[in-house]
Protein backbone atom coordinates (compact mmCIF):
# COMPACT_ATOMS: atom_id res chain seq x y z
CA UNK A 1 0.00 0.00 0.00
CA UNK A 2 2.91 2.26 -0.46
CA UNK A 3 2.98 2.68 -3.97
CA UNK A 4 2.36 5.96 -5.87
CA UNK A 5 2.85 5.34 -9.24
CA UNK A 6 6.82 5.44 -10.16
CA UNK A 7 8.41 6.37 -6.96
CA UNK A 8 10.06 10.02 -6.83
CA UNK A 9 13.90 9.93 -6.51
CA UNK A 10 14.05 12.63 -3.58
CA UNK A 11 17.45 12.91 -1.44
CA UNK A 12 15.48 14.34 1.71
CA UNK A 13 11.55 14.24 2.77
CA UNK A 14 10.99 18.54 1.81
CA UNK A 15 12.52 17.56 -1.50
CA UNK A 16 9.72 14.18 -2.16
CA UNK A 17 6.95 17.01 -0.40
CA UNK A 18 7.95 19.56 -3.57
CA UNK A 19 7.70 16.46 -5.89
CA UNK A 20 4.88 15.64 -4.48
CA UNK A 21 3.01 19.09 -4.70
CA UNK A 22 4.21 19.35 -8.33
CA UNK A 23 2.12 16.28 -8.84
CA UNK A 24 -0.85 17.40 -6.54
CA UNK A 25 -0.03 14.09 -4.95
CA UNK A 26 -3.43 13.45 -2.06
CA UNK A 27 -2.38 10.33 0.51
CA UNK A 28 0.43 10.46 2.81
CA UNK A 29 4.37 9.93 3.71
CA UNK A 30 5.08 8.54 6.48
CA UNK A 31 8.15 8.99 7.95
CA UNK A 32 10.17 6.20 10.35
CA UNK A 33 12.24 7.62 13.38
CA UNK A 34 12.72 8.46 16.42
CA UNK A 35 10.33 9.84 16.27
CA UNK A 36 8.83 9.24 13.01
CA UNK A 37 5.82 10.61 11.48
CA UNK A 38 3.04 10.67 8.79
CA UNK A 39 2.31 13.94 7.05
CA UNK A 40 -1.01 14.34 5.44
CA UNK A 41 -1.17 15.79 1.78
CA UNK A 42 -3.85 16.99 -0.23
CA UNK A 43 -3.51 18.37 -3.36
CA UNK A 44 0.17 18.39 -2.36
CA UNK A 45 -0.47 20.59 0.43
CA UNK A 46 0.41 19.43 3.85
CA UNK A 47 -2.83 19.20 5.48
CA UNK A 48 -1.47 17.82 8.90
CA UNK A 49 1.15 16.19 10.33
CA UNK A 50 1.24 13.18 12.86
CA UNK A 51 3.98 12.56 15.21
CA UNK A 52 4.20 11.89 18.86
CA UNK A 53 6.89 14.79 18.55
CA UNK A 54 4.56 17.79 19.37
CA UNK A 55 1.22 18.25 20.27
CA UNK A 56 -1.53 17.66 17.94
CA UNK A 57 -4.34 19.96 17.18
CA UNK A 58 -6.48 17.59 19.59
CA UNK A 59 -4.06 18.62 22.32
CA UNK A 60 -4.16 22.77 21.10
CA UNK A 61 -8.25 22.91 21.24
CA UNK A 62 -8.76 20.39 24.39
CA UNK A 63 -5.60 21.88 26.49
CA UNK A 64 -5.77 25.55 26.21
CA UNK A 65 -9.69 25.00 26.89
CA UNK A 66 -10.94 26.23 23.72
CA UNK A 67 -12.56 23.40 23.12
CA UNK A 68 -14.69 21.23 26.27
CA UNK A 69 -13.93 17.57 26.45
CA UNK A 70 -17.59 16.79 25.66
CA UNK A 71 -18.13 19.10 22.65
CA UNK A 72 -15.04 17.86 20.99
CA UNK A 73 -16.55 13.73 21.86
CA UNK A 74 -19.67 15.04 19.92
CA UNK A 75 -18.09 16.39 17.14
CA UNK A 76 -16.17 13.29 16.51
CA UNK A 77 -19.12 11.33 17.30
CA UNK A 78 -21.09 12.95 14.34
CA UNK A 79 -18.08 13.23 12.29
CA UNK A 80 -17.39 10.72 9.16
CA UNK A 81 -14.86 10.74 6.39
CA UNK A 82 -16.69 13.49 3.95
CA UNK A 83 -17.42 15.54 6.71
CA UNK A 84 -14.28 15.65 9.40
CA UNK A 85 -13.81 16.90 12.81
CA UNK A 86 -12.74 19.72 11.76
CA UNK A 87 -15.87 20.98 9.47
CA UNK A 88 -18.00 19.67 12.29
CA UNK A 89 -16.15 22.05 15.06
CA UNK A 90 -16.76 24.79 12.87
CA UNK A 91 -20.41 23.90 12.26
CA UNK A 92 -21.32 23.61 15.88
CA UNK A 93 -20.16 27.17 16.22
CA UNK A 94 -17.28 25.63 18.37
CA UNK A 95 -14.51 27.34 17.09
CA UNK A 96 -13.94 30.13 14.63
CA UNK A 97 -13.16 28.86 10.79
CA UNK A 98 -9.94 30.91 10.58
CA UNK A 99 -9.10 30.44 14.14
CA UNK A 100 -9.37 26.33 13.43
CA UNK A 101 -6.77 27.24 9.99
CA UNK A 102 -4.45 29.13 12.29
CA UNK A 103 -4.13 26.49 14.63
CA UNK A 104 -3.87 23.78 11.81
CA UNK A 105 -1.81 26.02 10.29
CA UNK A 106 0.60 26.24 13.69
CA UNK A 107 0.81 21.98 14.59
CA UNK A 108 1.85 21.47 11.08
CA UNK A 109 4.80 23.57 10.94
CA UNK A 110 5.54 22.55 15.02
CA UNK A 111 5.33 19.10 13.57
CA UNK A 112 7.50 19.85 10.99
CA UNK A 113 10.28 21.36 13.56
CA UNK A 114 10.06 18.17 15.74
CA UNK A 115 10.78 16.08 12.49
CA UNK A 116 13.39 17.72 11.61
CA UNK A 117 15.35 17.73 14.86
CA UNK A 118 16.34 14.05 14.51
CA UNK A 119 17.57 12.26 10.99
CA UNK A 120 14.61 10.61 9.68
CA UNK A 121 15.39 6.66 9.05
CA UNK A 122 13.43 6.52 6.14
CA UNK A 123 10.23 7.65 4.27
CA UNK A 124 7.32 5.65 1.97
CA UNK A 125 4.65 7.36 0.03
CA UNK A 126 1.04 5.92 1.13
CA UNK A 127 -1.62 6.71 -1.51
CA UNK A 128 -3.88 4.93 0.99
CA UNK A 129 -3.45 6.54 4.60
CA UNK A 130 -6.15 7.44 6.60
CA UNK A 131 -7.32 10.85 7.00
CA UNK A 132 -6.14 13.11 9.57
CA UNK A 133 -9.11 13.88 12.08
CA UNK A 134 -8.83 17.72 11.94
CA UNK A 135 -8.08 20.02 8.89
CA UNK A 136 -9.05 23.14 7.85
CA UNK A 137 -7.88 25.14 4.82
CA UNK A 138 -6.22 24.47 1.96
CA UNK A 139 -2.93 23.43 3.92
CA UNK A 140 1.06 24.42 4.20
CA UNK A 141 2.31 24.73 0.79
CA UNK A 142 5.81 22.23 1.45
CA UNK A 143 8.24 24.77 0.06
CA UNK A 144 7.20 27.87 2.82
CA UNK A 145 6.89 24.67 5.21
CA UNK A 146 10.77 23.76 4.74
CA UNK A 147 11.27 27.54 4.70
CA UNK A 148 10.26 27.99 7.83
CA UNK A 149 11.64 24.74 9.30
CA UNK A 150 14.92 26.11 8.22
CA UNK A 151 14.75 29.50 9.68
CA UNK A 152 13.91 27.88 12.89
CA UNK A 153 16.20 25.36 12.79
CA UNK A 154 18.63 27.41 12.18
CA UNK A 155 17.33 29.99 15.33
CA UNK A 156 17.93 26.95 17.19
CA UNK A 157 21.23 27.12 18.29
CA UNK A 158 21.09 30.58 19.94
CA UNK A 159 17.89 29.84 21.50
CA UNK A 160 18.67 26.54 23.28
CA UNK A 161 21.43 24.53 21.66
CA UNK A 162 22.01 21.04 19.58
CA UNK A 163 18.61 19.80 18.61
CA UNK A 164 19.87 16.44 21.06
CA UNK A 165 19.93 18.90 24.01
CA UNK A 166 16.75 20.11 22.65
CA UNK A 167 15.17 16.61 22.22
CA UNK A 168 16.35 14.94 25.34
CA UNK A 169 17.71 17.80 27.71
CA UNK A 170 15.53 17.75 30.82
CA UNK A 171 14.37 21.65 31.90
CA UNK A 172 14.99 22.13 35.41
CA UNK A 173 14.11 25.01 37.70
CA UNK A 174 17.01 25.96 39.83
CA UNK A 175 15.32 27.98 42.25
CA UNK A 176 11.74 29.66 42.65
CA UNK A 177 11.41 33.07 41.22
CA UNK A 178 11.17 35.94 43.64
CA UNK A 179 10.30 38.85 41.18
CA UNK A 180 6.89 38.81 39.68
CA UNK A 181 6.62 36.36 36.36
CA UNK A 182 4.32 36.88 33.04
CA UNK A 183 2.00 34.75 34.05
CA UNK A 184 3.40 32.47 30.73
CA UNK A 185 6.39 31.75 32.08
CA UNK A 186 3.93 31.39 35.67
CA UNK A 187 2.03 28.72 33.91
CA UNK A 188 5.21 26.73 32.50
CA UNK A 189 6.79 26.16 35.49
CA UNK A 190 4.12 24.86 37.23
CA UNK A 191 5.09 22.05 34.96
CA UNK A 192 8.59 22.26 35.35
CA UNK A 193 9.98 19.19 37.35
CA UNK A 194 13.24 18.31 36.04
CA UNK A 195 11.68 15.32 34.57
CA UNK A 196 10.36 16.69 31.44
CA UNK A 197 11.99 17.99 27.97
CA UNK A 198 10.66 20.47 26.29
CA UNK A 199 8.39 19.07 23.87
CA UNK A 200 6.99 17.19 27.10
CA UNK A 201 6.49 21.01 28.77
CA UNK A 202 4.69 21.71 25.08
CA UNK A 203 1.92 18.28 25.61
CA UNK A 204 1.55 19.39 29.32
CA UNK A 205 0.68 22.84 28.51
CA UNK A 206 -0.85 21.80 25.10
CA UNK A 207 0.94 24.68 23.35
CA UNK A 208 3.49 24.10 20.40
CA UNK A 209 6.80 22.60 21.35
CA UNK A 210 8.41 25.91 19.66
CA UNK A 211 6.22 28.76 20.99
CA UNK A 212 7.47 27.05 24.41
CA UNK A 213 11.20 26.57 23.31
CA UNK A 214 10.86 30.70 22.67
CA UNK A 215 9.63 31.06 26.12
CA UNK A 216 11.94 28.62 28.14
CA UNK A 217 14.84 30.67 26.10
CA UNK A 218 14.02 33.63 27.41
CA UNK A 219 13.41 32.14 31.02
CA UNK A 220 16.74 30.12 30.43
CA UNK A 221 18.66 33.81 29.90
CA UNK A 222 16.71 34.72 33.20
CA UNK A 223 18.11 31.69 35.11
CA UNK A 224 14.64 30.62 35.72
CA UNK A 225 15.42 27.41 34.08
CA UNK A 226 18.06 25.27 33.50
CA UNK A 227 18.41 21.99 30.98
CA UNK A 228 20.44 18.87 31.84
CA UNK A 229 21.06 16.08 29.41
CA UNK A 230 20.69 12.89 31.13
CA UNK A 231 23.84 11.01 31.85
CA UNK A 232 23.66 8.42 29.32
CA UNK A 233 22.14 6.88 25.99
CA UNK A 234 22.61 2.95 26.50
CA UNK A 235 19.26 1.10 27.12
CA UNK A 236 20.49 -0.51 30.16
CA UNK A 237 21.94 3.12 31.64
CA UNK A 238 24.72 3.14 33.12
CA UNK A 239 24.05 5.33 35.68
CA UNK A 240 20.76 6.40 35.18
CA UNK A 241 19.58 6.67 38.67
CA UNK A 242 16.98 8.01 39.69
CA UNK A 243 16.64 11.85 39.17
CA UNK A 244 16.69 14.39 41.99
CA UNK A 245 14.29 17.33 41.34
CA UNK A 246 14.77 20.58 42.59
CA UNK A 247 11.79 22.42 43.66
CA UNK A 248 9.42 20.26 41.80
CA UNK A 249 7.68 16.87 43.05
CA UNK A 250 9.26 14.81 45.24
CA UNK A 251 11.98 12.78 44.80
CA UNK A 252 10.31 8.93 43.03
CA UNK A 253 9.74 6.52 46.07
CA UNK A 254 12.04 3.82 44.92
CA UNK A 255 11.56 0.17 45.61
CA UNK A 256 9.92 -0.76 48.72
CA UNK A 257 9.60 -4.51 49.26
CA UNK A 258 12.16 -7.26 48.44
CA UNK A 259 11.29 -10.16 47.82
CA UNK A 260 8.03 -9.49 46.50
CA UNK A 261 5.38 -7.70 48.73
CA UNK A 262 2.15 -10.59 49.34
CA UNK A 263 -1.18 -10.26 50.64
CA UNK A 264 -1.92 -12.44 53.23
CA UNK A 265 -5.06 -13.98 53.57
CA UNK A 266 -7.16 -11.66 56.13
CA UNK A 267 -4.18 -9.63 56.64
CA UNK A 268 -4.08 -5.87 56.21
CA UNK A 269 -2.31 -3.67 53.58
CA UNK A 270 1.69 -3.70 54.09
CA UNK A 271 1.52 -0.15 52.91
CA UNK A 272 -1.52 1.71 55.32
CA UNK A 273 -5.07 1.27 55.18
CA UNK A 274 -7.31 4.05 55.59
CA UNK B 1 11.94 -8.50 57.71
CA UNK B 2 14.99 -7.32 56.90
CA UNK B 3 16.88 -7.73 53.36
CA UNK B 4 20.74 -7.63 52.61
CA UNK B 5 20.56 -4.10 50.57
CA UNK B 6 20.30 -6.15 47.15
CA UNK B 7 21.68 -3.97 44.24
CA UNK B 8 18.20 -4.75 42.44
CA UNK B 9 16.02 -1.69 44.01
CA UNK B 10 18.73 0.13 41.92
CA UNK B 11 18.83 -2.02 38.56
CA UNK B 12 14.64 -1.79 38.68
CA UNK B 13 15.06 2.06 39.03
CA UNK B 14 17.40 2.21 36.30
CA UNK B 15 15.39 0.18 34.01
CA UNK B 16 12.10 2.37 34.73
CA UNK B 17 14.02 5.60 34.11
CA UNK B 18 15.77 3.90 31.00
CA UNK B 19 12.21 3.13 29.69
CA UNK B 20 11.15 6.69 30.35
CA UNK B 21 14.42 7.80 28.34
CA UNK B 22 14.04 5.34 25.27
CA UNK B 23 10.00 6.17 24.48
CA UNK B 24 9.03 9.56 23.82
CA UNK B 25 5.72 10.53 25.64
CA UNK B 26 6.35 8.44 28.60
CA UNK B 27 5.82 10.58 31.85
CA UNK B 28 5.88 7.56 34.90
CA UNK B 29 6.14 3.72 35.32
CA UNK B 30 4.92 1.60 38.12
CA UNK B 31 5.77 -1.96 38.87
CA UNK B 32 3.51 -4.07 41.16
CA UNK B 33 2.06 -7.54 42.16
CA UNK B 34 -0.52 -8.91 40.45
CA UNK B 35 -2.33 -9.00 43.79
CA UNK B 36 -1.88 -4.88 43.56
CA UNK B 37 1.27 -4.44 46.07
CA UNK B 38 3.63 -1.94 44.74
CA UNK B 39 7.30 -2.88 44.18
CA UNK B 40 9.10 0.06 42.30
CA UNK B 41 8.43 3.32 40.70
CA UNK B 42 9.67 6.21 38.70
CA UNK B 43 7.18 8.31 39.75
CA UNK B 44 6.16 12.28 40.24
CA UNK B 45 2.73 13.32 40.19
CA UNK B 46 0.79 9.70 40.65
CA UNK B 47 0.44 8.20 43.63
CA UNK B 48 2.05 4.91 42.94
CA UNK B 49 0.11 2.74 45.38
CA UNK B 50 -3.22 3.66 43.68
CA UNK B 51 -1.54 3.07 40.29
CA UNK B 52 -0.35 -0.38 41.47
CA UNK B 53 -3.39 -1.54 42.63
CA UNK B 54 -5.51 -0.18 39.97
CA UNK B 55 -3.04 -1.66 37.18
CA UNK B 56 -3.55 -5.11 38.96
CA UNK B 57 -7.11 -4.88 38.99
CA UNK B 58 -6.79 -4.16 35.92
CA UNK B 59 -4.58 -7.12 34.43
CA UNK B 60 -6.77 -9.48 35.86
CA UNK B 61 -9.89 -8.32 34.19
CA UNK B 62 -7.82 -7.83 30.82
CA UNK B 63 -6.82 -11.48 30.74
CA UNK B 64 -10.32 -12.93 31.99
CA UNK B 65 -11.51 -10.76 29.15
CA UNK B 66 -9.35 -11.74 26.68
CA UNK B 67 -9.66 -14.66 27.08
CA UNK B 68 -13.77 -14.94 27.51
CA UNK B 69 -13.68 -13.37 23.80
CA UNK B 70 -11.42 -15.74 22.37
CA UNK B 71 -8.59 -13.27 21.42
CA UNK B 72 -5.69 -15.30 22.95
CA UNK B 73 -3.01 -14.99 25.12
CA UNK B 74 -3.15 -10.90 26.89
CA UNK B 75 -0.71 -8.24 25.27
CA UNK B 76 -0.85 -5.24 26.75
CA UNK B 77 -3.62 -3.05 28.22
CA UNK B 78 -4.17 -0.14 26.41
CA UNK B 79 -5.97 2.73 27.97
CA UNK B 80 -6.30 6.11 25.92
CA UNK B 81 -7.72 9.48 27.72
CA UNK B 82 -8.03 12.64 26.36
CA UNK B 83 -5.02 13.72 27.72
CA UNK B 84 -2.76 10.64 28.17
CA UNK B 85 -2.33 7.01 28.28
CA UNK B 86 -1.73 4.11 30.62
CA UNK B 87 -0.79 0.85 29.28
CA UNK B 88 -0.59 -2.14 31.33
CA UNK B 89 1.99 -5.28 30.47
CA UNK B 90 2.24 -8.69 32.45
CA UNK B 91 5.75 -8.71 34.03
CA UNK B 92 5.81 -13.17 34.30
CA UNK B 93 2.29 -14.51 36.16
CA UNK B 94 3.26 -12.35 39.23
CA UNK B 95 3.99 -8.81 38.30
CA UNK B 96 3.07 -6.28 35.98
CA UNK B 97 4.19 -3.17 34.80
CA UNK B 98 2.02 0.36 33.81
CA UNK B 99 3.48 2.56 31.82
CA UNK B 100 1.89 6.29 32.06
CA UNK B 101 2.26 8.44 28.96
CA UNK B 102 1.03 11.90 27.70
CA UNK B 103 -1.31 11.73 24.61
CA UNK B 104 1.59 11.74 22.24
CA UNK B 105 3.08 8.66 23.92
CA UNK B 106 4.72 6.97 20.57
CA UNK B 107 2.97 4.15 21.15
CA UNK B 108 5.12 2.08 18.26
CA UNK B 109 8.51 2.56 19.68
CA UNK B 110 6.85 1.43 23.66
CA UNK B 111 5.61 -1.79 21.71
CA UNK B 112 8.99 -2.45 20.20
CA UNK B 113 10.69 -1.73 23.72
CA UNK B 114 8.63 -2.93 25.91
CA UNK B 115 9.00 -6.94 25.42
CA UNK B 116 13.15 -6.38 26.35
CA UNK B 117 11.72 -4.14 29.19
CA UNK B 118 9.39 -6.98 30.65
CA UNK B 119 11.79 -10.07 30.24
CA UNK B 120 14.41 -7.81 32.03
CA UNK B 121 12.21 -6.64 34.94
CA UNK B 122 10.93 -10.19 35.14
CA UNK B 123 14.90 -11.60 35.59
CA UNK B 124 15.18 -8.87 38.20
CA UNK B 125 11.90 -9.79 39.71
CA UNK B 126 12.22 -13.75 39.72
CA UNK B 127 15.40 -13.43 41.32
CA UNK B 128 13.55 -12.26 44.46
CA UNK B 129 10.42 -14.38 45.09
CA UNK B 130 10.79 -14.18 48.79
Amino acid sequence: MTDAGPPPPSRNVSGLLRRLRDREFTGAVVVSGAPGGTIHLRAGRVTAIDTPGSPPVESLLLKSGRIDEEAWSAARATAGPSDPVGVTLVEHGLVGAVELEVVCAAAVHDAAFALALTAPGGWDVAESALPPQVTAGPGVEPQALSQETGRRLTLLPRLWGSATELVRGRVHAPALASDPLPPRYREILRFVNGRRTVRDLAFALGRGVFPVLLDLSRMRARHLVTVELPTSTSPLGDGLGPRTDVGGAPPPPLPLGFPLPRRTPGGHLPDRGR
Amino acid sequence: MSHPAAPEPAALAEELSSLRERVMGVTETVVATVDGLLVAADASGVHPESVAALSAATLGLGRRATHEVGAGGLQEIVLRGTAGHAVVLAVGDNALLTVLGDEGLDTATLRREAPATVERLAKLLERHRG
